[in-house]
């Protein structure tokens, strides 16, 4: 009895718990969205809840999206970009560096390794910029789609290389037999077999591209170029404030990343837990 | 023609602090055309390595290896007309067994049409047409082993490679398809070259053996011309279940005869009087070491010998007594040397029983004890 008594105790806690976090998650959103739908001054008389829907300002959102459609496009386009070439490029360097012996294999590892423990771009924003200065890159979204495609070069290479290592190389040595080249293997062993944690790394170098806001910020000139984050940034700072249709944007410019998240969900749980346990 | 030749065949190994191991010693060895060649050893012996080269997926150090009338040296596995069924069976796990077995023929570009006739065709020779949609792991280890078999015989390759194949199967499924790669090799017709550490698997399934020892081909030779006509004491040990026994001792002339008499210090040692036969091979070592080698079947339970001749008895300790229904493994010691008789099991032996044994002198083998080599 008294057993029953405490792990309804823990449950309690336990939900409380959770419920507390998701509530501290989803009100600035259930926010963002009830303001979306406001005048300044509907918003100043009533900040937290719905008016009545006859009065709601449709038209923020229409606003919002002639203002940030052409960001959401930039930046799905130095996303999409930067995590595929990552992507290519990180498959091929963990399948050379998991399955082939060559000199200085260990070594190229390890520098890959220690970057990571490199401070990061605000650290190395001044050299950062002038590098990108001598290749004729500023006011460009290919200085974004680099910088993406090479920042998630050293976890990506961590994962997979450490991933494939755990494939029986029979398969491979199979596969060689009967006549696949190396693009061959990883298109018909690497991919299928590694789906999850490969989509995982994806959404990372994505997400990581998606919210990057102080390189768009530094190389970006022409308001037509921007990406997502700093365009709002910027309607967050132009002119008077109109909260409505800032929200409105906020709102749209999730829009992307929830659809990703929904398609993924399941291969992204699958791949936090692939390798917990040897199947 | 797939015959396969291996030709002063080299493969050394570095390691991080640079010291050289040699897998494979500079062997040589000709496989013929649609011949089941067995390579047997135990672990370490260079058997796997060396069946590696033949695939192309180890570089050979140094040597020749030709498959037909071409050198392989430098051609690419999928170029070499081979192949090769693993251990492990290496089946792709996200793949059903038929897009398994066509993996190989769809990379070659094969009409959709041949692809299924070849597939078809071969899981009707496995017994593996009802599985063709089903994925690898809801496969048995058997099953899963026919899978890999299959996946070879679409490819209608030169020479087939089996690797230890059937070494992750249970004793009952070994046995079965044991028997179904000797069918297999009889109905293809085709060269196959097949790695173990299992002798009975090398004995029952080979044309031929080559039997390896630390990278070097110890014996190349038909199962029983292996087994009666061992070149050497290892190969002597190894094939065989229960091994060949081995006595270390001196040929002593006594009465004009020669005698082997056992090396046991400071206890009565073993006496055997050399026929005529043995006497020859050894007359060039009269007061010199030799070592006496004689199989477990041939030394019999005395009292089971009709015609008993007292020179070639000998008496000895019972160990153990291994009772196997159609006969008892007595395992005997002498206090220098153990050895074991595959004797009729009519009689019960008890632990520490005196028992006489007959030997049959016909059948036993002298070796040079610093060769190893049998004495011819």
């Amino acid at each position: 009895m008294s057993e029953t008594r405490v792990s309804k105790l823990g449950e309690t806690i336990k939900i409380s718990y959770l419920l507390f976090v998701l509530f501290f998650a989803f009100v600035p959103l259930f926010v963002m969205i009830v303001v979306s739908f406001k005048s300044n001054e509907q918003y100043l008389a009533n900040p937290w809840f719905f008016d009545h829907p006859s009065t709601w300002k449709w038209e923020n959102w229409s606003y919002a999206w002639d203002m940030v459609s052409g960001y959401i496009a930039n930046s799905i386009f130095v996303s999409v970009s930067g995590t595929a070439i990552t992507l290519s490029i990180v498959l091929m360097s963990s399948y050379a560096i998991a399955r082939y012996d060559f000199p200085g294999k260990n070594i190229i590892f390890y520098l890959v390794m220690a970057t990571m423990f490199l401070p990061g771009t605000v650290a190395a924003l001044v050299t950062l910029f002038d590098l990108l200065v001598k290749l004729n890159l500023v006011n460009s979204l290919w200085a974004l789609v680099v910088m993406a495609a090479v920042g998630g070069q050293v976890t990506g290479v961590f994962i997979l290389r450490n991933f494939i290592e755990d494939i029986p190389k029979e398969l491979f040595e199979s596969a060689q037999l009967d006549g696949a080249g190396h693009l061959q293997q990883i298109w018909h062993i690497i991919l299928p077999l590694s789906a999850s944690i490969i989509s995982v790394t994806c959404i990372m170098d994505f997400l990581h591209s998606w919210n990057n806001v102080i390189l768009p910020l530094l190389l970006l000139r022409d308001d037509a170029l921007l990406t997502i984050p700093v365009g709002l940034y910027r309607m967050d700072g132009e002119y008077v404030k109109q909260y409505g249709e800032l929200m409105a944007g906020f709102a749209i410019a999730s829009v992307p990343l929830l659809i990703l998240f929904v398609f993924s969900m399941k291969l992204f749980v699958k791949g936090l837990s692939a390798g917990a346990v040897k199947g | 023609m797939a015959e396969v030749t291996l030709k002063n065949l080299v493969k050394e190994y570095r390691d991080d602090k640079r010291t050289t191991f040699r897998a494979v010693k500079g062997i040589n060895l000709e496989i013929r055309d649609r011949e089941f060649m067995v390579l047997v050893g135990p672990s370490g012996c260079g058997k796997s390595t060396s069946l590696r080269m033949i695939a192309g997926l180890e570089d050979i150090t140094d040597g020749e290896i030709s498959i037909g009338d071409r050198v392989v040296n430098d051609v690419q596995p999928k170029d070499r007309d081979i192949a090769m069924v693993f251990q492990n069976y290496a089946l792709y796990p996200h793949m059903t067994v038929f897009d398994n077995m066509a993996f190989g023929l769809k990379l070659l570009k094969y009409p959709r049409d041949e692809i299924k006739k070849r597939v078809d065709d071969a899981a009707d020779i496995l017994g593996l047409e009802s599985m063709l949609d089903r994925k690898p792991k809801q496969l048995s280890g058997g099953q899963r082993q026919r899978v890999a078999v299959g996946r070879a015989i679409v490819r209608k390759p030169k020479v087939f490679l089996f690797d230890e194949p059937l070494s992750n199967l249970d004793a009952k499924m070994r046995v079965q398809m044991r028997t179904e790669i000797s069918k297999l090799h009889a109905r293809l017709n085709a060269t196959m070259i097949y790695v173990t550490h299992d002798q009975v698997e090398a004995m029952t399934m080979g044309d031929r053996i080559c039997v390896m020892k630390d990278g070097n081909i110890m014996q190349v030779a038909e199962p029983l011309d292996l087994y009666n006509r061992p070149e050497n004491m290892f190969t002597a040990g190894f094939i065989g279940s229960p091994p060949m026994n081995f006595f270390y001792g001196q040929v002593v002339p006594e009465g004009g005869r020669l005698v082997f008499v056992e090396k046991n210090d400071g206890n009565a040692p073993i006496r055997i009087t050399l026929d005529d036969r043995l006497a020859r091979l050894a007359k060039n070592y009269e007061g010199k070491s030799i070592v006496f080698g004689i199989r477990p079947e041939d030394i019999s339970d005395a009292l089971m010998v009709t015609h008993i001749d007292e020179s070639r008895c000998l008496t000895a300790k019972v160990d153990v007594s291994e009772p196997m229904g159609a006969e008892t493994y007595l395992y005997f010691d002498t206090t220098a040397h153990s050895f074991i008789a595959r004797v009729h099991s009519e009689h019960k032996f008890d632990f520490g029983q005196q028992v006489k044994v007959s030997l049959d002198l016909e059948k036993a083998h002298l070796f040079d004890p610093e060769t190893e080599d049998v004495l011819k």
